[in-house]
């Protein structure tokens, strides 16, 4: 599984299972397949913090469907004194580093249990 | 240490951290980040789940028949069914999906439990709510709906479509405020639909003014008393005229109570009056009187305004009923609105049905008290509090036969039980919930009068217009037959002989049809002359209700837009009144050139609180000063609050009384009299109205008194500020912000039925919703949408937006 694979792989099984539980499931689902993932030596925290960034954002921009003055986002950018790009931003950085250091944490209990 | 046990223990522990980061609360306030801001379940998703965008065809087991519901461009319900089960379980239904966090809201704050789920700030509020005895006497006013067996079905259903919504909808869709506090929506009963009639009752009628009553009578002779604090202001215009026929009042019924009002002095109660602003307008006018020929009719309740709104529009056909109107969410039925054949509207009734009781305990401990020479113990009740957070607290409460005691007061007498007596609370003498429903249903003012029979609280003024051209007022409702001024003091809790008990029969209460003059009005003013043959005391409106018969008086050949134009206006005979005496004092006083430029701003003056005038926020804060002034020895000391005299009281004062000693200021060595006072305001007045405008040239009245709708939380992102609109309290337009007219409509009384609508805030109570708050701007600028009244369903007249099918 290269870089590309294991960010798609992450990429979908995330989104099917968060959307069919919650958002935590991304947590046990990023840890489980940095498990499995066969990369011997190379980092999996890029792709996988890529992947969570772009999921959290692009379900977020679905679930406004893409409309960028959508009241509701409006209202919590000014609740939480944010204009509305950076809000995006940070829901996508939560995303991202959710999925990094989970996947991460299946990788290198792997290397531990294996050696 | 290995490498990798090293970057394993790394990168669990900042997922760990995160984790916590996201799911734990930083403080009471903030809901867990993760919970709110994720893309998956958080806000976000109450954007793509709301309400209005759902395409709905369900099967209901429920159901008899097939139920339409379909939303017009103002996303108002017309729900289609074929019998009033199915219409209410529909209504609830309906009810649910855009505004269920605020009734489960609305029911918790009247049955006490709020802190269930907003932790110890709303203790107090709910100790207080249920020492009132909410909950407990919701639960007789529903066991008087459930002594109907048609009505309990009505009241199942409705119910029934409530918890349908509540069961179907998914974690994700949940609204965003239950997302926010962290709590997840309780089932719907009907216990909980009588706790949303008492929340109304406790809105409109659990106002007193008894403890200040009783420490200002202390200070003053009878006399004064009488002349500062007197009912029947000259020049009024009472709701039912004097000259009124009541021979249909054959035989009053006899009043035998005796009340005994307390010499002592009070100290503050616990918690506030609802503030002075909760009013409302309606009328009707003759056929004869219009230019179409047809009897018009218009309400407008001037209620708290929020987001979400308080009211919520809602158009009902089914077999025998094709009511259209406002409902209040949580009770089936329409409030305030029309039918085929009839319309509707209600203002509130002033009068005074709470009265205070003043208890004496036998010793120390609370619980014994004597009445009549008998020794008597309290009924003792432990109430229960699941605070979050927090462990369980109790609460005592002792009931005493006088009403529950709300609290304890200290005074030089020692420690005495404040026993409340509401008459809200007492057994309901009919059932409230039917009638409203029988008022939807009614064809013809005989069968609206039986409707009105039933109805008991709290007590308004229905005004009612048919197609037939009839137009009539009711004042109604149950209303405690007074002894002279008992209710105005506290009393002494001492003999049975002053407890409220006596009511006046419901045949027997004001009204009038098709008076000569053409029109029926009602603005909270007192509700006849001295000609009735009960007396009665409360809290009445004096201005708004004089200047509508003024104007009604005056018309010919009215249309709906004349209607919608009063109802709109913000010209107050208040400062018209008040100016006559305060003018020609500062015309013929020296004036500095600053002072006279504003002086001659002021009398340029046409007395309309419009939102772009300077002249109103003049009067505002010349009319606040003067009114300190003046009644400085009513000021008050040590939480000892005093009452001070209504406006009206303070002007006929000035214009009959320029001698008066009050107009001296008690704390300077001169006598002051009316000029200096009028003068010394003016004074602080120009300096104050100067430093305000260079701050804001363009000082103007809507910005000075802004008018905010907020939502019930009170979070500024889900709220609505500044909203550009004038008005005042002693006017019709009566906004004063947070109170306002909250349901404009008029409807004319032509075959079809013309109705016209609006209310600030909008039918979603979602505000990711376009709908949340859509109509604001609208009512602002004083504008009514054009209420959609079709009759069959095959000729709807619009297009809709969204159509729910139910089958059975």
């Amino acid at each position: 599984m290269n870089n590309i694979q294991f960010f798609i792989i992450l990429f979908v099984i995330s989104w099917l299972g968060a959307c069919i539980l919650d958002w935590w499931i991304i947590v046990p689902l990023a840890i489980i397949l940095g498990y499995l993932t066969r990369q011997s030596d190379r980092h999996i925290w890029i792709p996988a913090f890529f992947s969570g960034f772009l999921l959290w954002i692009m379900v977020a921009l679905f679930h406004i469907e893409f409309d960028y003055d959508n009241s509701i986002l409006n209202r919590f950018s000014e609740l939480l004194g944010m204009n509305n790009a950076l809000l995006i931003l940070v829901v996508g950085l939560i995303g991202g580093l959710l999925s990094g250091f989970s996947s991460s944490t299946g990788f290198y209990l792997k290397k531990v249990i294996k050696s | 240490m290995n490498r990798n046990l090293l970057l394993l223990l790394i990168n669990l522990g900042v997922t760990v951290l995160l984790i916590a980061l996201l799911s734990v609360k930083l403080n009471d306030n903030t809901p867990p980040l993760a919970k709110i801001l994720n893309s998956f379940s958080g806000f976000w998703a109450n954007s793509y789940f709301k309400s209005e965008s759902d395409i709905k065809n369900h099967v209901y087991s429920e159901l008899t028949e097939k139920v339409e519901v379909l939303f017009d461009e103002n996303l108002v319900p017309h729900i289609y069914a074929s019998n009033l089960e199915d219409l209410f379980f529909a209504q609830g239904y309906t009810h649910a999906s855009m505004r269920l966090w605020q009734m489960d809201m609305q029911a918790r704050a009247a049955s006490g439990r709020l802190s269930e789920v907003l932790g110890e700030i709303t203790i107090e509020t709910d100790k207080l709510t249920r020492r009132q005895g909410m909950p407990t006497s919701a639960n007789q006013v529903l066991e008087k709906w459930l002594e109907d067996e048609t009505g309990s079905r009505y009241l199942e259903a409705y119910s029934n479509g409530v918890n349908k919504y509540i069961h179907e909808l998914k974690s994700k869709a949940l609204p965003i405020e239950y997302k926010l506090l962290g709590f997840e929506p309780e089932e719907w009963s009907p216990y909980k639909s009588a706790l949303m009639a008492k929340n109304m009752a406790r809105t409109l009628c659990m106002r007193d003014f008894d403890i200040e009553m009783t420490n200002t009578r202390s200070l003053v002779q009878d006399s004064t008393m009488k002349m500062l604090f007197s009912q029947w202001e000259s020049g009024n215009a009472p709701i039912i005229p004097v000259g009124t026929d009541y021979s249909y009042i054959e035989q009053p019924i006899q009043n035998a109570d005796n009340t005994i009002p307390t010499e002592e002095l009070y100290d503050e109660k616990p918690y506030e009056n609802t503030p002075d602003g909760v009013g409302s307008n309606n009328w009707a006018v003759a056929p004869h009187l219009t230019k179409n020929g047809n009897a018009i009719l218009c309400s407008d309740p001037h209620l708290g305004l929020t987001l979400p709104s308080i009211w919520y529009e809602n158009h009902l056909v089914g077999e025998g009923i094709n009511a259209y109107g406002v409902s209040l969410p949580g009770l089936p039925g329409v409030i305030i609105g029309f039918n085929e054949n009839i319309a509707w509207g209600q203002t509130n009734v002033g009068q005074d049905i709470l009265d205070w009781y003043s208890i004496e305990w036998v010793d120390e401990e609370i619980g014994t008290y004597i009445v009549d020479d008998k020794y008597l113990n309290t009924e003792i009740r432990i109430d229960t509090y699941y605070v979050k957070d927090q462990c369980v607290i109790y609460d005592t409460v002792h009931t005493t036969i006088f009403g529950p005691i709300v609290y304890q007061s200290e005074n030089n007498k020692g420690k005495k039980g404040m026993a409340m007596s509401w008459a809200a609370n007492m057994r309901p003498r009919g059932n409230d919930l039917m009638s409203m429903i029988d008022i939807n249903l009614a064809k013809d003012y005989s069968e609206f009068v039986d409707a009105l029979l039933e109805y008991d609280m709290p007590p308004q003024n229905f005004v009612y217009a048919d197609i037939e051209g009839n137009i009539a007022m009711h004042v109604h409702g149950r209303i405690p037959l007074r002894t002279e001024e008992q209710g105005f003091y506290i009393q002494e809790g001492r003999s049975e002989k002053s407890l409220m008990n006596t009511f006046i029969p419901s045949e027997h209460n004001p009204k009038m049809l098709n008076p000569e003059r053409g029109f029926v009005s009602s603005a909270n003013q007192v509700s006849t002359g001295k000609d009735y043959p009960y007396p009665y005391v409360g809290q009445f409106s004096f201005f708004r209700g004089v200047y509508l018969n003024q104007r009604l008086e005056n018309m010919k050949n009215i249309t709906v837009d004349d209607m919608k134009k009063l109802q709109n206006d913000t010209k107050s005979l208040f400062p018209s009144y008040a100016l006559k005496t305060i003018l020609p004092i500062l015309e013929n006083a020296q004036l500095a050139p600053e002072e006279r430029s504003v002086f001659e701003e002021l009398r340029s003056w046409d007395f309309h609180f419009d939102k772009d005038l300077s002249q109103p926020v003049i009067f505002d804060l010349l009319w606040d000063k003067f009114y300190a002034l003046i009644w400085d020895e009513f000021k008050g000391s040590e939480g000892k609050p005093l009452m001070k005299p209504t406006i009206a009281s303070t002007i006929v004062h000035m214009s009959d009384f320029p001698n008066s000693r009050f107009f001296d200021v008690v704390e300077t060595p001169e006598v002051e009299n009316l000029s200096d006072l009028v003068l010394q305001a003016f004074r602080e007045t120009v300096e104050e109205y100067t430093d305000k405008k260079e701050e804001n040239a363009s000082l103007h009245w809507n910005a000075y008194k802004p008018v905010n709708i907020e939502h019930l939380l009170k979070l500024p992102a889900f709220s609505t500020f500044d909203v550009s609109t004038g008005g005042h309290k002693e006017a019709l337009n009566a906004n004063s912000s947070p109170w306002g007219p909250s349901w404009r409509m008029v409807v004319e009384l032509s075959k079809p039925i013309k109705a016209y609508g609006i209310y600030p805030g909008g039918q979603s109570g979602d505000p990711s919703s376009k709908f949340y708050d859509n109509r604001t701007e609208k009512w602002a600028a004083g504008e009514y949408n054009q209420l959609n009244f079709p009759a069959p369903m095959t000729d709807l007249g619009f297009e809709p937006v969204q159509i729910w099918s139910f089958q059975p």
